[in-house]
Formats: structure tokens, sequence, C-alpha cells
């Protein structure tokens, strides 16, 4: 299917490299074009103050240790980022990131059309309705998230310093 | 068209589709398949404009919001691959499967990124090999397979510039901050986990967290030896694996599916004359 002078030809791998290296420079991904900088960025500070997301099911904490560790990642991710849209008034952090890279292509008019799947219509009841369907889970459970903050103490203990439901009653 | 000896062609194509079933059933059991996700209720276009225009399409909703697409999407991912193994051990060539899954597969992986899932990155050997079985020719193939194994060597080798060029790498305790950052849910929710353990102990002695941090960035530098020479490519391959073992333990960040790059380093042997079929 692919002959040998196809694959070595100059007209294929030039502009895939050329492409590829000005979005090293712009620090821009465009699958399967991916940049390898994870964990890249110095940080000057230890993480003194964080907040985490409690999920309660019927007044119960769920346990993540009863599920599959991705399940968990794919929740504490979409917890995430309710969290962060709550923080911005209800915008998607997602528009911020869009809009800040968007400034780094020159010519840009698609900004507006991007941005409209990022503006959602009632984010809470959305993430608890898929709560409920993820977590497989009858109408009738209720469901609350809190996101709580804590202060480090020494390495290994923590104190909580504050909780606010963010969803659910 | 068959092919009159089993090759490094087939040999790798047999690879390829044992390790992608085999993480598909990991996929199924850890419940993320598209039918699984139950119609995610956010985006998370991450920084990359490709999947900002694909969101904006409207397509990933479509997918997930159908049950007969993603249902299709889920079923049909493994069957391909399995047709592929099929023809590959009865030594016949399936380009036309390979390419379908090509399209079929990356699609699915964008619509699947296109929410808060797992990162792409993982997925890429299993995503973008499929090309290298294009190969129609003994010499497209080696070319290819050169192309591919330069592409591990870059993945790695850029990953420990970047650190380098940005600073990290001198930063002090960076290792320390890099653990509480990752780690704080997996602290919390898991504290019994063998990486929780480690972690804690790494947060608690800075200096063995710092030796390990650039223990990490020297084996990722390692791979830019593999551009002028061939000679250290089993050295590589080891060094590959114990990247993807370290990640787990010290990050629980899983690539073990990077491991389907592993023939990438071996070396194509004396069957070189014999890879392609007379038809």
């Amino acid at each position: 299917m692919l002959s040998y002078k196809f694959v070595k030809s100059k007209f294929l791998w030039i502009p895939v490299l050329v492409l590829y290296a000005m979005l090293h420079l712009a620090k821009l991904e465009l699958y399967p074009l991916c940049l390898f900088g994870m964990y890249s960025l110095p940080l000057e500070e230890v993480v003194e103050e964080y907040s985490l997301f409690i999920v309660k099911i019927n007044g119960e904490e769920l346990d993540y240790k009863n599920m599959p560790y991705k399940k968990f990642l794919m929740i504490n991710n979409t917890l995430r980022k309710y969290g962060a849209m709550i923080e911005n008034e209800h915008v998607d952090p997602s528009v911020f990131t869009l809009r800040k890279t968007m400034e780094r292509i020159p010519g840009s008019f698609l900004d507006l059309s991007l941005e409209k799947p990022y503006h959602y219509s009632d984010p809470e009841q959305k993430l608890l309705d898929w709560l409920h369907r993820f977590l497989d889970l009858e109408k009738t459970d209720l469901i609350t998230v809190a996101k709580q903050d804590y202060i480090l103490l020494t390495d290994r203990h923590y104190s909580i310093i504050g909780s606010n439901i963010i969803a659910g009653e | 068209m068959q092919v009159n000896k089993i090759s490094h062609y087939n040999n790798y194509l047999l690879f390829y589709c044992v390790v992608f079933l085999v993480f598909y059933v990991f996929r199924i059991f850890d419940g993320l398949t598209i039918t699984q996700l139950v119609q995610p209720c956010f985006f998370e276009p991450h920084e990359d404009p490709l999947v900002w225009i694909f969101i904006a399409t409207g397509i990933p909703t479509s997918v997930v919001q159908n049950i007969w697409i993603s249902l299709s999407l889920d079923v049909l991912v493994p069957i391909i691959v399995g047709l592929v193994l099929y023809f590959s051990l009865k030594q016949k060539k399936s380009f036309e499967l390979i390419l379908i899954h090509l399209f079929l597969f990356n699609f699915y992986l964008l619509v699947v990124f296109s929410y808060p899932s797992l990162s792409i990155k993982k997925f890429l050997g299993l995503a973008l090999l499929p090309i290298l079985f294009l190969a129609k020719d003994k010499k497209a193939y080696q070319f290819l397979f050169s192309v591919f194994r330069y592409y591990v060597l870059f993945i790695f080798s850029s990953s420990a510039l970047w650190k380098i060029g940005r600073g990290s790498i001198f930063q002090e305790n960076q290792f320390v901050y890099i653990l509480q950052e990752q780690h704080l849910e997996q602290l919390h929710f898991f504290p019994d986990h063998i990486v929780s353990t480690i972690v804690s102990y790494l947060i608690a002695h800075p200096e063995i967290a710092n030796l390990l941090f650039l223990g990490a960035v020297v084996l990722q530098l390692i791979f830019v030896v593999g551009f002028f020479s061939r000679r250290w490519d089993p050295f590589l391959a080891f060094s590959l694996c114990v990247f993807v073992v370290s990640d787990f333990l010290f990050m629980r960040i899983e690539y073990w599916e990077f491991l389907v790059f592993l023939p990438l380093f071996f070396s194509l042997g004396q069957e070189d004359d014999t890879f392609f079929a007379t038809s």
C-alpha cells in the first residue's frame, strides 16, 4: 500500500518536520504531533494549601478503592473541571486556555465558534446526571459533591480548613 | 498475497495485534470504552487546536450521545484488529483492514480524548504503528521501521531536553514538588497503595527524590545515542522498560502501552531478505 518511493519522499517529510518544529516553537500540540515536555516547568513552592473533591452518595463518602483506578481518574478529572468552572463564575477554564493559545496563532478568527461548546447550561445538573450514570446509581440516590480545602502541617499531616458543597443538595 | 516465511513484519504485526487486544480488554475492565463513559458531561480540549476543532464540529457529542454509534465503535475497533490478527496468523496481507483500523482507532481516541479521560500520548504507539504495517515492500518497511525508531528516540530525548531547557532539572526539590502536586488525591484516597508508600518516603527524603529526578532525565537523555548508533539498542529497550515501570511506581502514570515500541529496538535480523511475499 505504501511504496518505498512514497514513504521516502521529501515532499512528505519536510512539511511534517517543519510543522512539528513550528509547533515546538509555539509550544502547541496538534495530534499526533505531540510535545513531550511534561513536568518540565520549574515548580518553586511546596503545596501547602490544596483542595480535594469528595463525593457522597446518600450521605456516605464514595470509596474509590472498590473501583478501577482509571475510573477514579475519570471522575476526579471531571470534578476538578467542574470545581475550576465554579471558581470562574461558571466559565470553563478551557476557554481561557483556548483564548491564550489563539493569541499565538496569527490570523485566528475561529475563537468564538471554538469557545461555544464550553458554555454549558446548568453544569451542576449535568454533573449530577453523569455521576448517576457513571456510578450506575438509582435515580433516587442522592449525590453531593463537596470541595474540601486542606492545609499541610507536616510532610504527612494535614488539617481541613473548609468544606463547601458545590453540587447536589 | 502470501508470505513464504514468517517475517519480521508478520511477527511485529502479530505482536501489535496481541498487545492491542490485551490493552483493549483492560480498557473494558477499567470501564473506559466510549459506551462505558455514558455520555460524559464536560469537554477537556487540552492544548490541542485539532481537538478544539474536533469538539466544535459536534462530532464527539454526536458519538457519545448515540448509543448505537458508540457501541458500534467499541465493537468494531477490536473486531478489526482481531481480523488483522487472523489474517496475519494465516500469513495473508490485510492492508485494507489495517488502513481502516488506523483511521477508526485514531478517530476513537480523538472522541475519548475530547473528555477528561486519559492522556492520548500513552496510546501513540497503538495509534500510529499501523502506518508501519501499511508498507508495501521490504524497503518501505525498513524505512518506516527506522522512522518509528527515531520517533521513539525523539520522544524520550525531547522530554529530557524540555526539562533541561526549561530549567526544571536545575530546580532544587523539583521532584518533591511534582510528587506533591501529582499525588494529592493518591495520598488521600489510596493511602495504603504501594505508590503512596513510595511517594511519602520520597517526599520525606528530598535528597533521594532529587537523585531520582536527575536519574530520570539522564535515562531519557540516553536515548540520544540511538540517533548515532544501533549498537546500544538492547540497552535502550531495557531503558524503555525501566522508564515505563518507574513511571508507574513513582508517578502512577501508566505508559504500559509504550511497550508496543519495544521491537523497534531489535534488529531486523537475517530475515531482511524475506520480509515480503512473493505473490
